[in-house]
């Protein structure tokens, strides 16, 4: 192994390996932070296992991203064809998208809260306007979780960069060949555009799963606080109240360890397909 | 096969601002090959682009066996096009990239196929149906690309400089097979390219494109013998044609004191041009120009030599190779019956 590669190894080993290691073996013991941990073998996992809040909060997490990383995916498509062209406009637009993902989560949450503000946000005004009852719809399930979806599916500039530089890599004569043999708008982007960024799509959307858990914890916190009825409560926010409010780091490490393995069990599929995709370029280059 | 005319009248483009062609008329028989020929900016890509609908026109007609097509969709023009760079899809194979365009039109999967194997025998490529892009090589590419165009069966094959891309070995075998091709198939080609040599190999008839004009259209020989002003001559011919200023002497024409015409008496200046292979060595000193030769280059069968008179104009002279070293000071004559005159003002040819 090249010597320049050691400082990244320690701070894999330091920051990550170590910390993995240490919440594996804390989810084994029973730990208030305060008196000496005690053996408690599987009983955390068993515990999980039975726990009705633990569950509910996997489906919530599990909903959000199933319907928030498409409407991301789905938006920065758009505008990456929208915006083929460089220019100005495409330019304005790309930095008013990048926005929300530069500004700290917490800004961007913030921003939200008056959006969706009961009494005076925007939204609850447009949504009274609309015969419906503005200023109950946080407290909704689906208001509450479909703000969610929205502030998540919203963050889309980072995606949407990638996704533009990919289409404008995709050379003009092959859409201009496409025009000539007679096919049209969707079926360049079915037979050109789509089949050229399949493989940046999925390593995307697998990166997107894998920060999922992260990427909601503030939103759900700042927003929705969990509500109502803990049915917009995520697997993080569950988390973070055992360890930081219940003292209860054994059981807070167990449900690290389920969300490591959840989020593991999602991409290993994923993972395969894109392998054998890249290996498969790899043989057609030679 | 499929065989249409193609014919422009009036057509005007402008790209960014600039107009780049203007009032352009054009005619194409159907089955004919005419090759355009011009300098890159010349226009001749554009031209293309416009007549596939790629770029709109501004004024003036396209018409493809006499129905106008210029407001149409480019893919239903009953236009096929090859571009310059080999424009294959990566991600599908030989025979789905030959189908493309059939897929397009719903034609059936299995006709599809049928025609597309039909096509990869003439052109030499069936072991290489099921291969990618990518383990082609650039000939190969091309080879498929204007498969693409021929087995639609449109009524015009556009060629934007296909074979530029290619090595010269290569270039010249896929000239052949395009003329190949071409007696299978029979159908329309317009073909643009920089190279004149190109041109004079594909066209039946070439034409000189400059700045958005055609300069001229003929027959390759016409174009060769009878070029309408001194940029046709230069263009076409390598190496280039000599141009030379000549000075009246009473009521005859000169060239470094050797009287050279009689007639055009009447104008205030002429200019020759004789083709490098209508200058031969004299053999008396009274016969010629004397010159040096400043360089000999060898190019196999025939040789050139770079000459220079004694007021340091450079010519060029192309002779058949000879293993012996001809003396360093010459005397040239020419075929005078071959030379060509021009107006130097207009740059016309001027016939007696």
């Amino acid at each position: 192994m090249p010597v320049g590669a050691l400082p990244l190894l320690l701070g894999l080993v330091l920051l990550i390996a170590l910390p993995l290691l240490g919440t594996v073996g804390l989810s084994f013991f029973a730990f208030d932070g305060l008196s000496a941990p005690r053996w408690h073998g599987l009983e955390a996992y068993r515990q999980m296992l039975a726990d009705p809040m633990f569950l509910q909060a996997l489906r919530n997490s599990l909903w959000i991203a199933a319907l928030s990383i498409p409407l991301r995916l789905l938006l920065a498509l758009l505008f990456s064809l929208l915006l083929r062209r460089p220019g100005r406009a495409s330019r304005i637009a790309l930095l008013l998208s990048l926005l929300p993902v530069v500004v700290p989560a917490l800004v961007w949450a913030t921003a939200w809260l008056w959006l969706l503000n009961p009494h005076f946000g925007p939204v609850a005004m447009v949504l009274d306007g609309l015969q419906r009852n503005g200023s109950e719809w946080l407290l909704t399930v689906s208001g509450a979780r479909s703000s969610l979806v929205l502030i998540l599916g919203f963050l889309a500039g980072e995606m949407l960069l990638i996704l533009m530089v990919a289409r404008r890599q995709i050379p003009p004569s092959w859409y201009e060949l496409a025009a000539v043999e007679g096919v049209g708008r969707l079926g360049q982007f079915r037979l050109i555009s789509l089949p050229v960024m399949a493989p940046i799509i999925v390593l995307l959307v697998a990166r997107d799963f894998a920060l999922t858990f992260q990427t909601s914890f503030i939103p759900a916190q700042v927003v929705t606080k969990g509500g109502p009825q803990f049915m917009s409560y995520m697997l993080p926010q569950y988390v973070y109240e055992n360890s930081f409010e219940y003292l209860r780091f054994g059981y807070a490490s167990a449900l690290s360890v389920a969300m490591l393995v959840i989020t593991l069990l999602v991409l290993l599929p994923q993972a395969l397909v894109t392998w054998r995709w890249l290996g498969n370029a790899e043989r057609t280059s030679n | 096969m499929k065989h249409s005319s193609l014919s422009l009248r009036g057509v005007r483009v402008r790209l960014g601002g600039r107009v780049v062609l203007d009032n352009f008329d054009l005619d194409v028989k159907g089955g004919e090959r005419v090759v355009l020929a011009g300098p890159s900016g010349s226009g001749k890509s554009t031209l293309l682009r416009a007549i596939a609908g790629l770029v709109p026109i501004e004024a003036g007609e396209i018409r493809v066996d006499g129905e106008p097509v210029h407001d149409l969709d480019p893919g239903r023009r009953g236009i096929g096009m090859v571009f310059q760079q080999p424009t294959l899809l990566p991600h599908k194979n030989v025979r789905d990239n030959l189908t493309f365009g059939l897929r397009a039109r719903r034609v059936p999967a299995a006709e599809a196929r049928r025609r597309a194997e039909e096509a990869a025998d003439w052109l030499e490529l069936s072991r290489y149906l099921d291969c990618f892009p990518r383990e082609l090589s650039g000939g190969e590419q091309q080879r498929v690309a204007l498969g693409r165009a021929l087995l639609r069966e449109s009524g015009v094959v556009l060629l934007d400089e296909p074979l530029s891309q290619l090595d010269a070995p290569l270039r010249a075998r896929l000239r052949e097979e395009l003329l190949r091709l071409h007696e299978l198939t029979h159908t329309t080609i317009l073909h643009v390219t920089h190279d004149q040599q190109e041109a004079m190999a594909l066209g039946h008839r070439i034409g000189i494109l400059q700045e958005g004009r055609l300069l001229q259209i003929d027959s390759p020989q016409s174009i060769y013998q009878q070029p309408v002003s001194t940029a046709v001559a230069r263009f076409v011919g390598s190496p280039g044609i000599n141009l030379l200023d000549l000075q009246r002497e009473g009521q005859s024409w000169h060239w470094l004191q050797h009287p050279v015409t009689q007639m055009f008496a009447d104008r205030e200046a002429l200019q020759m041009g004789l083709r490098p292979e209508h200058l031969h060595p004299a053999r008396s000193a009274d016969e010629g120009w004397p010159m040096d030769i400043a360089r000999r280059e060898i190019l196999g069968e025939r040789e050139l030599w770079h000459l220079r008179t004694a007021h340091g104009q450079a010519l060029v002279a192309s002779r058949p190779a000879t293993t012996t070293e001809p003396p360093r000071h010459v005397h040239i004559k020419a075929d005078l019956d071959k030379a060509l005159f021009f107006d130097p003002q207009s740059g016309q040819r001027v016939v007696a």
